[in-house]
């Protein structure tokens, strides 16, 4: 059941990538991933290629089924390629590590055995940092999630919102590469997620930290994203990368109501879904 | 109730991240009231009550009906026994023996299942072979395996520490493979995303992950070994070895010292309860405290 996970990143050939940027920090080109069920081969991901540049947050998108877990799993070195590479910082992603810290959906990601403060301290810990510094470091991270009063509590006196919030500490303070969140807010209330969007942003914007972040919802990526990535339905590829400008994250602006027609569009939604979803995320 | 879902109490809780302070509402104030119904007692005045109503009925059934001493003794008798066997050390002495042996038992025991639990997650290899091992050897009634430890270590407390290693083993490796197998994904995956390599993976995840598991496995395999040793001292006694509860029951026996056969039957009984207390403490300052206890 567990694997052995030998250090298996290596130096990726420095091809040139046509159109790639010198501050690239994520490149998936051509990735295509699948899962093997009962002996046959199913494809989720068919051919997917887009780049990050360092300190960028972008979304991922798409609708349901169609990829967006795959993809993150196999950047975060969970899942294994059967076609194409990805490389982050020109390495590429055979193994998981702490370069690339992963949040995810579920609240259980917690050690139950373990307090607040520990459960941001302790990957610390096994990742070279004295105990003194993993506490203090955890304890920085923590204070800009604003659980300096919960330290000591254990995971199940924690409301999901709090969970969260550990998690995406716990990720922030290992000071990774890149940060992988896969729909972190998906199972909170509206008023929680809206809470936690603002927060991130403040501790993204505060650390410069390059995120690629999955989502369903429309208003989440443009609130939180630099530029949107949108899948097709599996076996997905990308239909089209659109960039969110400043004006657009004012909710309520008529670049936001346009970027989210087009993203809708992108998305095979009618206005009246999109309406919902800002229903939802208003409430 | 089961429609407030842990998202709907989130909204409670200001932004600072604690949760307000637990309201005093008026559920709180019935409780105030003094009620001496039998469930409002605490527990451990419920259980010695029990125990008391045990006693005044055992002790008026003996004085009443005027049973055969030579068959049944009094409490009062036994605590007499109970109080001299302690005083002149014998019941001390054979409760000792019992205890070391059965510790000892456990010791070995618990290595071996860890030893094998280790490695039936570390190779496919030893997970076949605990599944075979405990698939065979867990059914085995473990009083069974004593004529063969007799043969191999004579009627000696190694071959008792052995039939007790072999009973407990069992129960412990199941119960931790099970922790294993159900562990949580996402936390398993949260452990190699964090850089955990396979030592410290199943070290510092997998076992405290595993550990409501493995203390419900540890607790089997106490009452197994408990069995398994007493009814091992009792067949030793029968055949004129020394030491240990069974065999300080059977000797009794032997010479007619009813009230000592029951001093006997209640330290074991007694020693059961404390270690019992014992787990509750253990899960309640770990499971418990983690909210891993469902
Ligand atoms: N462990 C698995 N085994 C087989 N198929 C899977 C597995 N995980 C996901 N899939 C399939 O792969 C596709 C993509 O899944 P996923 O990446 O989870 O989608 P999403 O975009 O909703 O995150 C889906 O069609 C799903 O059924
Ligand atoms: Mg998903």
């Amino acid at each position: 059941m567990v694997q052995p996970s030998p250090p298996r990143t290596e130096p990726e050939r420095s091809v040139p990538h046509p159109g790639e940027r010198p501050d690239t920090l994520l490149r998936v080109s051509h990735a295509s991933i699948g899962y093997r069920v009962n002996g046959a081969f199913t494809r989720a991901v068919a051919d997917v290629s887009f780049d990050v540049a360092a300190g960028e947050t972008i979304m991922l998108i798409g609708p349901s089924g169609c990829g967006k877990s795959t993809l993150l799993k196999t950047i975060a070195g969970f899942l294994d390629l059967a076609d194409g590479t990805i490389t982050v910082a020109g390495r590429r992603t055979l193994a998981p590590g702490p370069d690339r810290a992963v949040v995810f959906q579920e609240f259980d990601q917690l050690f139950p055995w373990r307090d607040v403060l520990d459960n941001v301290a302790y990957p610390l810990r096994r990742n070279g940092r004295t105990k003194a510094e993993a506490e203090q470091q955890a304890r920085r991270y923590l204070e800009m999630m604003g659980l300096s009063r919960a330290l000591d509590r254990h995971p199940h006196q924690l409301s999901g919102g709090m969970k969260q919030r550990v998690a995406i500490a716990r990720a922030f303070a290992l000071e990774p590469v890149m940060l992988l969140m896969d729909e972190p807010f998906g199972a909170l209330d509206a008023l929680t997620r809206a809470r936690l969007q603002a927060e991130l942003n403040a501790i993204a914007k505060r650390t410069g930290v390059t995120i690629l972040f999955v989502t369903h919802s429309i208003e989440e990526a443009i609130v939180l994203g630099d530029r949107v990535v949108v899948l097709t339905d599996p076996p997905s590829v990308v239909r089209e990368v659109v960039t969110i400008t400043e004006e657009a994250k004012v909710v309520g602006s008529e670049q936001y109501r346009s970027v989210r027609t087009h993203l809708g569009s992108l998305l095979h939604r009618d206005g009246k879904e999109a309406d919902e979803d800002v229903a939802e995320f208003t409430d | 109730m089961s429609l407030s879902s842990p998202t709907e109490q989130q909204t409670i809780a200001p932004a600072g991240g604690t949760p307000a302070p637990p309201t005093t509402t008026t559920d709180a104030a019935p409780r105030r009231v003094r009620d001496w119904r039998w469930g409002s007692m605490p527990v451990w005045l419920r259980r010695v009550l029990v125990v008391v109503l045990l006693l005044t009925g055992w002790q008026l059934y003996v004085t009443v009906s005027g049973v055969n001493p030579l068959l049944f003794s009094s409490p009062a008798d036994v605590g007499k026994a109970l109080v001299a066997g302690f005083q002149n050390g014998e019941l001390l002495r054979s409760t000792g023996t019992t205890m070391r042996v059965l510790l000892l038992g456990m010791l070995f025991g618990s290595l071996i299942a860890v030893v094998l639990t280790t490695l039936a997650v570390w190779t496919r290899f030893g997970e076949d072979v605990l599944v075979v091992f405990s698939s065979m050897l867990n059914p085995l009634p473990s009083i069974a395996v004593l004529p063969l430890a007799i043969l191999w270590f004579g009627l000696s407390e190694t071959a008792l520490v052995f039939v007790v290693a072999n009973a407990v083993i069992w129960p412990i490796a199941i119960n931790v493979n099970t922790g294993f197998r159900t562990a949580n994904r996402t936390i398993l995956a949260v452990g190699r995303n964090i850089g955990l390599k396979r030592w410290r993976m199943i070290s510092e995840v997998l076992f405290p992950a595993a550990l409501p598991h493995t203390i419900s496995g540890v607790k089997t395999a106490w009452a197994f070994g408990w069995r398994t040793i007493v009814a091992s001292e009792l067949v030793f006694g029968v055949a004129g070895g020394g030491g240990g509860l069974g065999y300080f029951i059977n000797n009794s026996r032997y010479y007619l010292d009813i009230p000592d056969v029951f001093a006997g039957l209640v330290t074991i009984a007694v020693i059961g309860l404390l270690i019992d207390m014992v787990f509750i403490l253990i899960e309640r300052r770990t499971v418990v405290r983690w909210g891993m206890k469902t």
